[in-house]
């Protein structure tokens, strides 16, 4: 269950945050600044939208959670029996 | 815009300080404890000696490379493709240590104080604040470290004072009784916990003096070594190992044992109050550095244009990274270790080797690639200087004073001194721990009293320091 305040307003301030980036990257088209910002706004649309349409999304962390961090766990439990 | 900001000696330390102990006072000691039991507070030698070289090994390549921030020393050295794999690590890193330190708070915050408040709107909030503190350089959160730093000390000073009453001096004896395998892989964890330095790579360019950048990292390690040796000590002492080790917050909990008077209720409040600018203000560092990666890789000066968009982007990823408290604790004292010992010992004697071959390339093509060593002009003329009996201060009649004051050089080997001496006395005391209980107990005391001559000694080291660069 998605907390809708937060999604009407993390939406608003990302319309809000691209519609500036768009401006700026109108005005200078050439500067790599505006081209990575507006590549960040569009990697942030395309995730929550997979979010909204409950597609789960593997972050870099997980397999420091799962595989590794729960084997260095288990390996210190036994150490410490 | 970069290469305008700047930060003073005591800004630097200051926030060195607050990257190095505010995450791991939240979790670090029940790990600790969990592993090293009433040895906790001697296993903070293994992260002072891990941090003190890492600090000299960032000195090091900033002497090398001055006006250069670590992202962009890593292009120079390994090339632009190299550089950037590098750089694509390092920012891995970071991007680590700044969604499990949001986390941190953001479960803590939701555990203590807001149990019914959403954690996506928690996470918007703090997320906003941190947007607007990136539209800005870090000269910024430095002056607001400035401003909050003084306070949080005192109060981590005052600790042992209001809590003395709690004080049962049976729970920590006896002193090095714990297996060795235990204390050395409790040592090796907050190792990988002051492996956060990393993230102080990404400001290198911002002083320009190496001597006081060389002074600032001493002295921040030591600092915050001492203080996260304090609260260790503290936590044995008021809870003794056993009751430490299963509370998920003891640092707060230890502030929750204050009782001052009856109508002064809930102390410990106004100690997340005090101290939440400074846990901000990490994350604040983390969240510029990895900006700074950004757009050094991108080969864009004016990181500050991107923080609206990336903040949204973060906030997003820090709320996918981890599904509860139970995975945050897995991730931040079992996985992420395991991607800092693997991957700072790879990538530290990389870099290195590239700068010493790109240095003889550059010596045999007869281009000089430092500039001269301002360390080696300074401690010229400080020894000059000294010997003239003034080295910049201010010249007194006394007889005391009319001896020369002692060179940085010379408060530094003191301190390299003492952190040997605290490291001798936790070897000696393992070694007699178990048979000779009275002197592993003399081997504790020693300790703790060599970190704090050893801090007095930084301290000298960074004052000496700032009057060196003032003459150079």
């Amino acid at each position: 269950m998605k907390n809708s305040l937060f999604v009407v307003l993390f939406t608003v301030c990302l319309v809000i945050f691209a519609m500036n980036d768009i401006k700026a990257y109108r005005a200078k088209p050439d500067e790599a600044v505006n081209k990575t910002a507006l590549c960040i706004n569009g990697v942030t649309a395309v995730l929550l939208l997979l979010w909204l349409m409950n597609v789960r999304i593997g972050m870099p962390t997980r397999p420091f959670i799962d595989p590794i961090g729960m084997t260095v766990y288990e390996w210190v439990k036994e150490l410490l029996a | 815009m970069i290469q305008k900001t700047g930060l003073s000696e005591r800004q630097f330390t200051m926030l060195l300080v607050t990257l190095l102990t505010a995450p791991p006072l939240i979790n670090l000691p029940h790990s600790l404890v969990q592993l090293s039991k009433g040895d906790a507070p001697f296993t903070v030698i293994f992260a002072l000696i891990y941090a003190l070289a890492f600090g000299k090994y960032l000195v090091w390549l900033s002497a090398k490379y001055p006006k250069k921030n670590l992202f962009e020393i890593h292009e120079i050295v390994l090339g632009r493709i190299g550089g950037t794999l590098i750089n694509l690590v390092l920012l891995l890193h970071i991007f680590f240590v700044l969604l499990r330190n949001v986390r941190l708070f953001n479960y803590f915050t939701k555990v203590i104080m807001l149990p019914k408040t959403p954690t996506e709107i928690m996470l918007l909030l703090f997320f906003l604040v941190l947007i607007f503190f990136g539209l800005s350089t870090i000269e910024v959160s430095a002056r607001v470290s400035e401003l909050f730093f003084p306070v949080q000390l005192l109060a981590i000073l005052a600790l042992p004072f209001l809590l003395i009453s709690q004080f049962s001096n049976f729970a920590i004896e006896p002193f090095f009784v714990n297996r060795l395998p235990l204390v050395g892989v409790a040592g090796l964890t907050s190792c990988t916990w002051f492996g956060d330095i990393v993230v102080m790579g990404a400001f290198l360019q911002m002083m320009a003096s190496k001597t006081q950048l060389k002074a600032s990292f001493r002295l921040g390690v030591i600092l915050s070594c001492c203080i996260l040796c304090l609260f260790l000590l503290m936590m044995v002492l008021v809870y003794g190992p056993n009751i430490t080790e299963n509370q998920v917050y003891p640092s707060f909990s230890l502030a929750m044992q204050i009782f001052i008077t009856d109508f002064l209720d809930r102390v410990e409040m106004f100690f997340v109050i005090i101290f939440f600018p400074g846990y901000f203000l990490n994350t604040a560092l983390v969240y510029i550095a990895m900006m700074l990666g950004i757009a050094t890789i991108t080969k864009s000066r004016d990181y500050t244009r991107i923080s609206p968009s990336f903040g949204l982007l973060m906030l997003l990823c820090s709320l996918f990274a981890f599904r509860g408290l139970i995975d945050l604790n897995l991730f931040a004292n079992y996985g992420l270790p395991v991607f800092v010992i693997f991957i700072e010992p790879l990538a530290i004697p990389l870099v290195i080797i590239a700068t010493v071959i790109t240095e003889r390339k550059a010596q045999a093509a007869g281009q000089a690639v430092s500039k001269p060593d301002e360390k080696e002009q300074a401690d010229a003329m400080t020894t000059s200087g000294a010997a003239q009996g003034r080295g910049g201060e201010r010249a007194d009649s006394s007889p005391a004073a009319k001896r020369p004051p002692w060179t940085r050089k010379k408060w530094a080997q003191a301190t390299n001194s003492f952190v040997a001496l605290a490291c001798l006395f936790t070897v000696v005391g393992f070694a007699t721990g178990l048979d000779y209980q009275p002197v592993a107990a003399g081997c504790a005391l020693g300790f703790f009293v060599s970190l704090i001559v050893c801090l007095y000694c930084a301290m000298k080291e960074s004052k000496r320091a700032l009057i060196e660069a003032a003459n150079t």
